[in-house]
């Protein structure tokens, strides 16, 4: 699992991702995601290059989202394959965390 | 790795032993992944199969010890951890995943599958599992059987 994370001009801060969000890739993901879930406002998390996530990695999506949400901020989830949109919706973290296809549908979930 | 195979049969079945730790789930994942990829299944039932076995797994890695007396039971530390059996087969209109484990008893398939219905701020991380079984399987069955614990997943192919 591969974690980059880039600060943008507009104020948000991009999580892009890479690889299996497993028993294996979330827990090397957690750290990043705290970091993260610590310090910024508004996160879009890119999962265009995630293959797989498990409930494990969606354990990871939900600590880092309360922890942001809890400072007034928000995240989105930018463009999921199929599989992994699939596997969202089915245990409601797209409820919670939503699906966003491009930049600029998580700015206008940002703005509120 | 590779299960063994008949060279004259094609065989439809395969059938490996696993220790019930957290670590044994991605080498089951790979050598899950490889007979599938084998088998020329589509991408959509590997994902559910690879999804199913590491809810499965996970599950018992990290609720079933305290029973297990199989040839993993001292693997881990003093806990004894389960034996795990996993067998699959693949048939023309369906694939079998069955999971056998001698962990402390667990009914997966009567268990309330928890699904995020709720705010934020009242939801709880994690727990996700066995929804996700339910949406990704097309049956889910639990007996007492073979090693103790026994789980049947059916995907339509």
């Amino acid at each position: 699992m591969k974690v980059d994370v880039l600060d943008q001009k507009n104020g948000i801060t991009t999580i892009v991702m890479s690889g299996r969000m497993d028993i294996e890739g979330a827990p090397a993901a957690d750290m990043k995601f705290s970091v993260v879930a610590g310090s910024k406002k508004h996160v879009v998390v890119d999962l265009s290059d995630v293959s797989f996530m498990a409930s494990l990695g969606m354990r990871t999506l939900i600590v880092s989202v309360k922890t942001i949400a809890s400072k007034g901020g928000s995240m989105a989830l930018l463009n999921p394959q199929a599989n992994v949109e699939k596997a969202l919706k089915a245990s409601g973290v797209d409820t919670v965390i939503p699906i966003v296809r491009d930049m600029a549908a998580a700015e206008q979930i940002f703005k509120g | 790795m590779r299960a063994e195979r008949s060279q004259q049969i094609p065989q439809e079945s395969w059938r490996r032993s696993f220790a019930g730790v957290l670590d044994e789930i991605p080498v089951a994942a790979r050598w899950l992944d490889a007979i599938a990829s084998e088998q020329k299944l589509s991408d959509e039932l590997i994902y559910s199969l690879q999804l199913c076995l590491e809810e499965l797994l996970s599950n018992i890695a990290r609720h079933g010890a305290g029973r297990g007396q199989g040839k993993h039971a001292q693997t881990k530390g003093v806990t004894p951890a389960p034996t795990i059996e996993i067998a699959l087969h693949i048939g023309a209109t369906a694939v079998t995943m069955t999971i056998e484990d001698d962990g402390m008893p667990f009914d997966v398939a009567a268990a309330p599958a928890r699904r995020i219905d709720r705010p934020l701020e009242q939801v709880e991380a994690g727990g996700l599992g066995i929804q996700l079984i339910r949406s990704f399987s097309n049956d889910l069955k639990y007996e007492r059987a073979g090693l103790g614990n026994r789980v049947t997943v059916e995907f339509l192919r």
